[in-house]
């Protein structure tokens, strides 16, 4: 089984976001230094599944990444769990530039590349734009099935099955051809690499080839970014105790008309 | 090229998502072009004859081709809806589904896309659409250069406007030709049976649960305030990551967007990822033990306190108060 497995490196989403600000571009978001740069949260838990299917059914576990040459650290993560080749596509274009279709056309390029593919895994979307389009437009490019997202992937049996949540529940889908699967937190839990295997990683020679020179009419433009206003602050409730205070709680709501 | 289509979502005899907020949307972009509406979904002829008075057509599928739902399918229904109309724009409400075949459409139609919108406008002829980016820290102003332009609205984002009934649209079968399917089988469809109460996104009031919340065994202060109030019970992405709680409690940018009169967070520290699902509530109330917790900032009233003190006095003055 042939396994690609997409990942991209964000700004850790994990900062304040009092701490943000928009560059005077407009459309450049400005991270505080000592942010550090990391695995999209999604496409960790992406990995995770693609290992997981090698372990499974066997073959090879591919990694891309098309961003900036800083994204060598996370193929070198993706090293590190075990995958077994990373390819850096590094993009010219610049931060602003928005094009899904164009991410999507230069991913399924190199995922093409490398020869037939049975899964293409990836996260639900990215942490940063969030826009969660590119699976859908890659498995456009490839004709072939999509879910996104999956919540779990079963682990037995001859073939891949995969829920897809709906509404109210989920279905359990059953992959009879290639497909992309873009996966969502609660599919698995991400290993942790082994010492060995980081120490390992860290020496690997990742060559960045060079993508994304022709930025030509994207279909979709990104304007302007801006910071929404926090509202304030919440009224404290206090009392002289934890007990006080949750009866005091009730009191207020319940002159508002909240509680009725 | 003009006018506007809206698909929704519907299921059985129910709509999925709502047709009032997806035409106020539409509005806004129509120019006076026709508004016309096209059913995705399992069954939902029988819906079809209430949206006459509300869009200029009403579009359902023949032969009810999503009777079991498969992101082929659905690109192959929005297809056909597109191929009756000569809308230059396409909305749909950002939903699970809606994810995979509102993008599989735009792809295929060599249109932009923006999903999770918040905001959207026409300007010299153009759609710009506004979404939460950077798990809803920033906001996002995109504009969509390709025809059509397609985008995804978030939930209780856009009111419904007043101005209802003023239209005798006609329903019309819409042919389907569903072809091989798209590499995926459907082995079994597993519905959740514990939603038979109010559904999140349309509770009046929520009580939710996050990372705060020192273990599942401790899930019962939140589910006991949820009864007290005749509230519905959410959480944060923690606890479903965790596999505390099934996804549909999810509340946030990837998870569900409420809109409740009331909505009391526990244990949630307010992560933009979560704020942008509850920016539609009306007074946000916050019982946490940081003081320096984000939530507390676009709370009405916050406690600074243990829920397990907080919320049994809590439950026993609003049972007295009601």
């Amino acid at each position: 089984m042939r396994i690609v497995v997409l990942i991209k490196e964000v700004p850790d989403p994990n900062v304040e976001a009092s701490e943000l600000s928009v560059a005077e571009s407009g459309v450049d978001l400005i991270i505080p230094t000592g942010v550090p740069s990391v695995i999209n949260g999604y496409d960790a838990n992406a990995v995770e599944a693609a290992l997981q299917l090698r372990e499974r059914f066997g073959g090879t576990v591919s990694a891309i990444s098309l961003g900036r040459s800083s994204a060598q650290s996370v193929l070198r993560e993706a090293l590190a769990m075990g995958v077994d080749d990373v390819h850096l596509l590094e993009d010219a274009r610049p931060d602003a530039v928005y094009d899904p279709v164009h991410t999507a056309t230069t991913l399924a390029d190199a995922i093409t590349a490398g020869g037939a593919v049975d899964i293409v895994v990836c996260g639900r979307q990215s942490s940063d734009r969030d826009g969660g389009q590119v699976p859908a437009m890659i498995a456009g490019l490839l004709d072939c099935a999509l879910v996104s997202p999956v919540t779990f992937v079963e682990d037995d049996g001859d073939q891949v099955v995969v829920r897809r949540p709906l509404r109210d529940g989920y279905q359990r889908v059953a992959l009879t051809g290639p497909a992309v699967l873009a996966v969502s937190s609660e599919t698995n839990e991400p290993r942790f690499p082994k010492m060995m295997a980081s120490a390992k990683a860290r020496k690997a020679f990742i060559a960045g080839e060079p993508v994304g020179a022709d930025v030509a009419s994207p279909r979709v433009e990104l304007r302007r970014l801006r910071i929404p206003e926090t509202a304030g602050h919440a009224e404290m409730v206090g009392g002289a105790n934890g007990a006080a205070a949750g009866s005091e709680l009730a009191d207020r709501l319940h002159e508002m008309g909240l509680i009725r | 090229m003009s006018g506007v289509l809206v698909l929704i979502e519907v299921d059985g005899d129910a709509f999925v998502t709502s047709p009032d907020e997806l035409r106020a949307a539409a509005m806004s972009l129509a120019h006076g072009g026709p508004i016309v509406a096209g059913l995705m979904g399992p069954g939902g002829a029988s819906l079809a004859p209430s949206l006459q008075d509300r869009f200029d057509r009403v579009l359902v599928a023949e032969g009810d081709p999503l009777a079991v739902y498969s992101a082929g399918a659905a690109l192959v229904v929005g297809s056909a809806y597109l191929d009756a109309t000569e809308a230059d724009v396409c909305l749909a409400t950002h939903t699970a589904q809606a994810r995979e075949w509102l993008a599989l459409l735009a792809f295929q139609r060599g249109g932009g896309l923006v999903t999770d919108c918040v905001a959207l406008a026409r300007e010299e002829g153009a759609v710009v659409a506004t979404r939460p980016v950077f798990g809803g820290a920033v906001l996002g102003e995109f504009v969509v250069r390709a025809a059509p332009a397609f985008a995804s609205i978030r939930a209780k984002s856009f009111a419904a406007s007043d101005a209802i009934g003023d239209r005798a649209g006609s329903v019309e079968g819409v042919p389907v030709a569903l072809g091989d399917a798209r590499g995926e089988v459907v082995l079994e469809e597993v519905r959740n049976p514990s939603t038979d109460g109010v559904r999140l996104q349309d509770a009046r009031v929520v009580v939710s649960g996050g990372r705060g919340i020192r273990g599942l065994a401790d899930w019962h202060y939140i589910e006991e305030t949820a009864a007290a109030l005749g509230a519905a019970v959410g959480c944060s992405r923690p606890l479903v990551d965790a596999g505390w709680l099934d996804p549909s409690f999810q509340v946030g940018l990837t998870g569900v967007a409420v809109s409740p009169d009331l909505y009391v967070a526990v244990g949630i520290s307010g992560a933009s990822q979560h704020l942008s699902g509850i920016s539609g509530a009306k007074t946000v109330v916050a019982v946490n033990t940081d003081p320096d917790a984000p939530i507390f900032k676009v709370a009405r009233f916050g406690v600074v306190g243990d829920y397990r003190q907080v919320l049994p006095a809590f439950i026993a003055r609003v049972r007295e108060l009601t």
